[in-house]
C-alpha cells in the first residue's frame, strides 16, 4: 500500500497553468468564505486567519504547482487533523443540530483554506470550486435577508467564469496545446461570451427558482439565542411594550399620538389613542406560509377599550414546552395543518411571543413561557434583539361547508364570555348589525355580510382625528366617522357579530409581512402591527378574520386603476390553478405582478430619483463600456507577442504592428503588401520608421525570399514590432485625450 | 448533432437536488436560491453549446496535389454568422484526421484554423466533414456537430530519385538492335531521297542532287531507333495491407522509374489493369503522377496476359519493365510474359517486389521458388531488381542482381 501511495505521489501529473481559472476559483472561494465569515457564525481570529491565509495558499499552489510538494502535504495532513480533531470535540459538547453549526463552518473554512495550498491540477482547483459550494450554502442557511446577495452575485459570477476558464483550459489540452492557451487570451470577446453565458444562467435561475416546490419543512428548530441575559429584568404578569409608553395604555391615559410603538401590544386596547409606526423591520419569521403572527387577545370591550377578563397563565416548564389547549381552543384536527415558524426579534418587542394561531408547541431559549387561555403566549422576559425562537402551531384550514354553521352548539360558557357587550352600546349598532346579519342563519353568512357591508361604507385611513371624548369608538366609526384602521374595522365587526350572538374576539399582533423572495424569510415591519377578529365556530374552533384587508383605501387617488385591476387578474389567475407546482407558478406570477406593480406605484411618488439613478446607470454604461474596451484593446495590443519558433514570431511581430496600425484607424487592406502597408504607417502615425523597415524587411526576406531567419534576428522584429505598437497606441491614446478637450473646450 | 452529457450534468442537478432537500427541511431561502442556480448553470449549460454550433460555415483550403509524406498546411476557414461568439470549440478534420481548436469566433467574423497534414498514403482525398464539439460555456454537456467540406487532394505515390538504370538508349542501342531494319521516320540520319511532293518542307529539298537531276528531290529522315520505356504494373495478386502491401510499393518503384525515365529523355508508357485508363502513353511528370495515384486496388489480369494485350510490336527497341509481385501465380507466369516481351524486341528489367516479412501468406514464394525463379529470369536475359521491403528502394535499384 506504501509502495502505491508513493508511485502515485511520484507519478507524473498535468499541471493547470491558467492564471485567470486560478483566480477565478480564488475569488469564488473567498466570495464564499465571506459569506458564511459575515453570519457571525465564527470567531474573529477564525475569520482573520482562513480569509488571510487562502489567498497566500492560492499563490503559493500556483507557484507551487509542478513540485511533489510531500512536506508541504504531510503538513496540511496534519492541520486537517487537528481541525477535524477541533471540530469532534467541539461537537461533542453541542446540544442541538443547530449549535453544530459554528464548529460545522469552521472545519469547512480551515478544510478549504487548507486545501488552497494545495492546488497543482484543475481537478484540484474544481474540488475547491465545488467546497465553495457548500460554504456558500452555508453561509445561505445563515442569512436572515436578500443582502447576502452581496456575497452570492460575486461568487456565481467568479464561479461561472472559473467554470468557463475550466472547460477552455480543458478543450485546450485535449489538443496537446498549452494549458494556458486559451484562458490566458481572456479578451473582451471573451468575457462577453462567458457573460452572455451567465445572462442565461440568470434567466434559467430565476425559472428554477420559481418553480422549486416549497413544501414545509421538517421540526428543525433555530439555534436559540438570547444577548445580554444578564441585564435582563424578569417581567411580572402582565404585557411590558418597550417601545410604548405606559402612559398611553393606562385606563385614565390621555388621548393623543403614541410614537414608536404599537399600542396593541398592551393588557388593553386603548381605541382613542392614534399611534404612528415605523417601516424598520421588526422581526423575521422562517414559515413556510404567511399567517398572523398573534400576540394579545382581548375579550371584553368597554368604553373604546379592549381588556382581558381573565388574565390567570398557565406557567409552561422547559425550554421546549407543548402547549395545553383547553375544551375553549379545541380545534378540528383534520381541517388543520402543521405550521412550524421561527422568529428572529430584530428590535425590542414586548414580552408577547408571536406565533400562528394555535400554538401547541414552543422553543423558548430560557424556558418559563406563560399562556392563558386565549392560547396567547407571553415570555418572562421583554424580547431584545437578537433572540430566536421557535414555535409549531396546528392552523385551522376549515373547508366552506364546516363554516357554514349555526351557533347551535356553541359551549354556554364561552357564548355568554365572548358575546359580552358594553350595555350603554348604541342601539343603532346593535340595529345595524342585525339588518346585516339576521338574514344569513349561519355564522359564516353573517360574518360575509358585516365585513361586505363595511367594505361598501367605511374606508381605510391610518391619519384619522382623535376620537372625539363622550363618544364610543364603534359607534363613531360606524356612523360618523366612517374612516379608520384595523383596531376600528376590526373592533366594530367583532361587536356586531357579538350583538348577533356569535362569539368572537379581538386579536393584536402582525401581519405575515412581506416574504423576501431570496431569504425566503418574512420581514415582519413595525408598520405590519394588526388586529383582526377571532370567530368562533362550533365544531371548527377559533377562525380568524381580517375585515380591514377588504375595506378600500380612502384616498382611492393612491391606487393605480390599471395596477388593481392587473393584481386582481393575477388573483383570479392564481384562484383558477390547481394546488401544487401550478398553484406555486400563480403564486410567484401574482406575487412578481404584485412587486412589478408595487415598483410601479412606489416609484411615481419617487420619479425624480429614480430618473437620475436611471441616467446614473445610462451614463456609467455608456462611459464605463467604451472604456473597459479601450483597456481591453491596449492591454491586448501591448501583450508580448508569444511565438516560439523564429519564423512564427517574425509573422507575430507583423502582425503586432498591424493590429497596433488597425487601432491607430489605419488598418490594411488585402492589396497592400507588407512594404505598402509599412509605408502607409510610416506616412500616418508617428511611429518610427526604421522600426518598421526592420520587421517589413525582414518578414519580406523570410516570405519571399524563402530565407531561414536566425533566432536573434527574428527577436530583433519582435522588439521593433514591440516599439512601433507602444507608439502607435500611445498616439491613440494622446489623439483621444485632445479630441476630448477640445470638445470640452 | 450529438449531444454528450459530462460529469457536471450529473453533479450540478444532483447537488441541487440535496440542496433542495436541505431548503425544504431548514426553510432556508437562500438554500433555494443556490439549489435553483445549480439547476440553472445544469440547464443553461446544457442548451448554450447547441447554439454554439449554429451559423457556422467552414471552407478548407490545401493544395490540390501532394506526395506521400509531404507536410503539408491545412487551412480551415470557419465563418461565424450572427449570434454569440463561439469557443471555445474543440474540432477534427475528417479529411485530414487532424484536431484542431478554436479559441473563439467572434459573430459575424472568420476565423483561420491551420493545421498539419501528413498524408501517409496515395489517392484521392474528397469530400470530407469537419467535425466540431463544445460544451462553451460551462462544460456541463458537449454538443458535436459535422459540416460537409468540399476539398478534392490527389497524394501521389511516395518515389525516390534512382541513380542509374540500364535503359535502352538510343546511342548505347545492341547492333542487332539498331540496324537490322531501317525504317523511314522523322530521325536524324538521312534514309533516302525522293521526288518532291506537295506539302514537302523546302528545307529538306536536296539542291545539290536536284540540280543533277532536273527535279527536285527532297532528303527522306530514318526512323529514329525507340529508346520508349514501358511499365508494366501486375495487379493480379497482392500480399499484405494498407501502404505496405506489394502492390503500393509495386506503385511507388513505377514512379520512380517513370520520373528517372523521363528526366533522362524517354517516352514513357504505363500499363496496369488496376487503372479506369489502363493504359498511359507518353505523360509529362504530373500526369504519370497523377495516373498512379489514382491507380485503385481492383484485381487485373495475369502478368503474361497484360504483357500480350500491349501491341508488341511498337515495343521494339523499348525498354519495358515488369513490376510483379512474388506470388506462386506470377512466378509461374513471368517467365513467359517476359519471353515475349523480348521476342518483339525490347530489353526487359523484371524487378520482383517481395512482401513485408510477417505478411507474407500462402500465395507467397517459398525462398527457394524465388531464387530459382530469378536465377531464370536472369539467364533468360532479363535485368533483375528485387525490391526488399526492409531496405531502401533507391537502394534496391541501384544495382541489378547478377548470375
Amino acid at each position: 500500500m506504501l509502495a502505491r501511495a508513493l508511485a502515485r505521489l511520484t507519478r507524473p501529473r498535468v499541471t493547470e497553468d491558467s492564471v485567470a481559472l486560478r483566480v477565478a476559483v480564488a475569488l469564488a472561494v473567498l466570495a464564499s468564505m465571506v459569506g458564511v465569515v459575515a453570519q457571525d457564525i465564527v470567531s474573529g481570529p477564525v475569520a482573520f486567519l482562513v480569509l488571510v491565509l487562502t489567498p497566500l495558499g492560492f499563490l503559493f499552489s500556483w507557484h507551487s504547482r509542478s513540485s511533489r510538494n510531500v512536506v508541504v502535504k504531510v503538513l496540511l495532513a496534519a492541520g486537517a487533523v487537528m481541525a477535524l480533531a477541533n471540530f469532534l470535540q467541539r461537537v461533542g459538547s453541542a446540544t442541538s443540530v443547530e449549535a453544530a453549526r459554528a464548529p460545522l463552518a469552521e472545519i469547512f473554512l480551515y478544510v478549504q483554506m487548507l486545501h488552497s495550498f494545495d492546488l497543482p491540477r484543475r481537478r484540484d482547483l474544481h474540488f475547491s470550486l465545488a467546497s465553495s459550494i457548500t460554504l456558500i450554502a452555508m453561509g445561505g442557511s445563515l442569512a436572515l435577508s436578500g443582502d447576502y446577495v452581496i456575497f452570492f452575485i460575486p461568487w456565481g459570477l467568479a464561479a461561472l467564469f472559473a467554470m468557463h476558464l475550466s472547460y477552455a483550459s480543458e478543450v485546450a489540452m485535449k489538443s496537446g496545446a498549452r494549458a494556458d492557451v486559451a484562458s490566458r487570451r481572456m479578451s473582451f470577446a471573451g468575457v462577453r461570451l462567458a457573460a452572455a453565458g451567465t445572462a442565461v444562467v440568470v434567466l434559467a435561475t430565476a425559472a428554477v427558482f420559481m418553480l422549486l416546490p416549497r413544501t414545509g419543512g421538517s421540526k428543525l428548530t433555530a439555534s436559540f439565542q438570547l444577548p445580554n441575559l444578564g441585564k435582563l429584568l424578569p417581567v411580572g404578569s402582565g404585557i411590558v411594550n418597550p417601545s410604548f409608553p405606559s402612559l398611553f395604555g393606562s385606563p385614565d391615559g390621555p388621548f393623543g399620538v403614541g410614537r414608536g410603538g404599537y399600542y396593541g401590544f398592551a393588557d388593553q386596547v386603548n381605541l382613542r389613542i392614534r399611534a404612528r409606526l415605523s417601516d424598520e423591520i421588526v422581526l423575521r419569521v422562517r414559515a413556510p406560509q404567511a399567517q398572523f403572527w398573534r400576540g394579545a387577545v382581548f375579550d371584553v370591550y368597554s368604553n373604546s377599550r379592549w381588556t382581558q377578563s381573565n388574565d390567570r397563565k398557565r406557567a409552561l416548564t422547559g425550554v421546549h414546552a407543548f402547549i395545553p389547549s383547553g375544551p375553549a381552543n379545541a380545534i378540528n384536527l383534520k381541517g388543520s395543518s402543521e405550521m412550524l415558524q421561527t422568529f428572529y426579534v430584530e428590535q425590542p418587542q414586548p414580552n408577547l411571543i408571536f406565533a400562528a394561531y394555535r400554538p401547541e408547541e414552543v422553543w423558548f431559549p430560557i424556558g418559563g413561557v406563560r399562556v392563558n387561555d386565549r392560547m396567547s403566549l407571553q415570555a418572562p422576559v421583554v424580547l431584545p434583539p437578537g433572540t430566536v425562537y421557535s414555535v409549531l402551531s396546528r392552523v385551522p384550514t376549515p373547508t366552506s361547508a364546516e363554516l357554514a354553521v349555526t351557533t347551535d352548539g356553541t359551549p354556554p360558557a364561552l357564548a355568554s364570555r365572548y358575546t359580552q357587550l358594553p350595555p350603554e352600546l348604541s342601539a343603532r349598532v346593535r340595529h345595524l348589525a342585525a339588518e346585516l346579519a339576521s338574514p344569513h342563519p349561519t355564522i359564516i353568512g353573517k360574518v360575509d355580510a358585516i365585513q361586505r357591508w363595511l367594505q361598501r361604507n367605511t374606508r381605510y385611513k391610518i391619519d384619522i382625528p382623535p376620537q372625539p371624548r363622550g363618544t364610543d369608538a364603534v359607534d363613531h366609526f360606524l356612523f360618523e366617522g366612517r374612516r379608520g384602521y384595523c383596531e376600528q374595522i376590526a373592533t366594530a365587526m367583532t361587536v356586531m357579530l357579538r350583538s348577533q350572538g356569535v362569539p368572537a374576539r379581538f386579536a393584536t399582533g402582525y401581519d405575515s409581512g412581506h416574504r423576501d423572495l431570496l431569504s425566503g424569510y418574512f420581514e415582519v415591519k413595525q408598520s405590519d402591527a394588526h388586529s383582526w377578529v377571532e370567530v368562533y365556530f362550533p365544531g371548527t374552533g377559533w377562525v380568524e378574520f381580517d375585515p380591514t384587508h377588504a375595506v378600500p383605501l380612502a384616498s382611492r387617488g393612491a391606487e393605480v386603476p390599471a395596477a388593481a385591476a392587473l393584481k386582481k387578474l393575477a388573483k383570479f389567475i392564481g384562484a383558477l390553478l390547481p394546488t401544487g407546482v401550478l398553484k406555486e407558478i400563480g403564486g410567484a406570477v401574482a406575487g412578481t405582478i404584485g412587486a412589478v406593480l408595487r415598483v410601479i406605484t412606489s416609484s411615481a411618488s419617487s420619479l425624480a430619483g429614480g430618473l437620475v439613478v436611471f441616467a446614473g446607470l445610462v451614463w456609467a454604461i455608456r462611459s464605463g463600456t467604451p472604456r473597459l474596451r479601450r483597456a481591453f484593446r491596449r492591454r491586448r495590443l501591448l501583450s508580448p507577442i508569444r511565438e516560439n519558433e523564429p519564423a512564427s514570431l517574425v509573422v507575430g511581430a507583423f502582425r503586432k504592428i498591424q493590429s497596433a496600425g488597425a487601432g491607430s484607424g489605419l488598418s490594411r487592406p488585402p492589396n497592400l503588401t507588407p512594404k505598402e502597408y509599412g509605408h502607409l504607417l510610416k506616412g500616418g502615425t508617428n511611429a518610427d520608421h526604421d522600426d518598421i523597415d526592420v520587421v517589413v524587411g525582414i518578414l519580406e526576406r523570410q516570405i519571399y525570399g524563402g530565407e531561414a531567419i536566425h533566432e536573434q534576428e527574428a527577436l530583433v522584429a519582435r522588439d521593433a514590432a514591440m516599439r512601433v505598437a507602444r507608439l502607435l497606441v500611445e498616439q491613440a491614446s494622446d489623439e483621444r485625450d485632445r479630441a476630448l478637450v477640445s470638445s470640452r473646450v | 448533432m450529438k449531444l454528450r452529457p459530462k460529469r457536471r450534468m450529473v453533479t450540478l442537478p444532483l447537488g441541487g437536488a440535496i440542496l433542495l432537500l436541505v431548503a425544504t427541511n431548514a426553510q432556508a431561502g437562500w438554500l433555494y436560491v443556490v439549489s435553483a442556480a445549480m439547476f440553472g448553470i445544469a440547464i443553461a449549460g446544457a442548451l448554450i453549446p447547441a447554439f454554439h454550433l449554429r451559423g457556422l460555415r467552414f471552407e478548407r483550403v490545401l493544395p490540390q496535389t501532394a506526395t506521400v509524406g509531404d507536410a503539408l498546411r491545412v487551412k480551415l476557414r470557419v465563418v461565424a454568422g450572427r449570434g454569440w461568439s463561439r469557443g471555445p470549440l474543440f474540432g477534427r478534420d475528417l479529411l485530414t484526421g487532424s484536431e484542431v481548436v478554436v479559441d473563439r469566433v467572434s459573430s459575424r467574423s472568420q476565423h483561420w484554423i491551420h493545421c498539419d497534414f501528413v498524408p501517409q498514403r496515395r489517392g484521392w482525398f474528397s469530400g470530407g466533414q469537419v467535425e466540431m464539439t463544445t460544451g462553451a460555456p460551462f462544460g456541463v454537456l458537449e454538443a458535436t456537430r459535422r459540416w460537409d467540406v468540399s476539398s478534392e487532394l490527389l497524394v501521389h505515390p511516395r518515389w525516390v530519385q534512382v541513380g542509374n538504370l540500364p535503359l535502352l538508349e538510343s546511342a548505347s542501342a545492341p547492333d542487332e538492335d539498331m540496324h537490322d531494319r531501317s525504317r523511314r521516320g522523322e530521325g536524324l540520319e538521312v534514309f533516302g531521297l525522293r521526288d518532291y511532293r506537295r506539302g514537302d518542307s523546302i528545307r529538306h529539298i536536296h539542291w545539290r542532287s536536284s540540280a543533277r537531276g532536273g527535279g527536285l528531290l527532297v532528303r527522306e529522315y530514318e526512323q529514329p531507333p525507340s529508346s520508349r520505356l514501358v511499365i508494366f504494373i501486375d495487379s493480379h495478386e497482392d500480399i499484405g495491407t494498407g501502404t505496405d502491401s506489394t502492390f503500393e510499393v509495386s506503385i511507388s518503384v513505377a514512379a520512380s522509374i517513370a520520373m528517372y525515365g523521363l528526366d533522362v529523355g524517354h517516352p514513357i508508357e504505363m500499363v496496369c489493369d488496376a487503372a479506369p485508363e489502363r493504359r498511359l502513353v507518353e505523360p509529362g511528370k504530373m500526369a504519370a503522377l497523377d495516373w498512379l495515384a489514382k491507380l485503385d486496388g481492383r484485381k487485373g489480369r495475369a502478368l503474361s496476359d497484360l504483357v500480350m494485350s500491349a501491341e508488341l510490336h511498337t515495343l521494339r527497341r523499348s525498354t519495358a519493365v515488369l513490376i510483379f509481385p512474388l506470388t506462386a501465380a506470377t512466378g509461374r507466369d513471368v517467365g513467359s510474359a517476359v519471353s515475349a516481351l523480348q521476342e518483339a524486341g525490347a530489353r526487359v528489367l523484371a524487378i520482383a517486389v517481395s512482401p513485408r516479412a510477417g505478411s507474407a501468406d500462402r500465395t507467397s514464394l517459398g525462398a527457394n521458388d524465388v531464387a530459382d525463379l530469378l536465377t531464370r529470369l536472369r539467364q533468360g536475359r532479363a535485368i533483375v531488381y528485387r525490391i526488399d521491403p526492409s531496405r531502401e528502394l533507391t537502394e534496391c535499384l541501384r544495382e541489378p542482381l547478377h548470375v
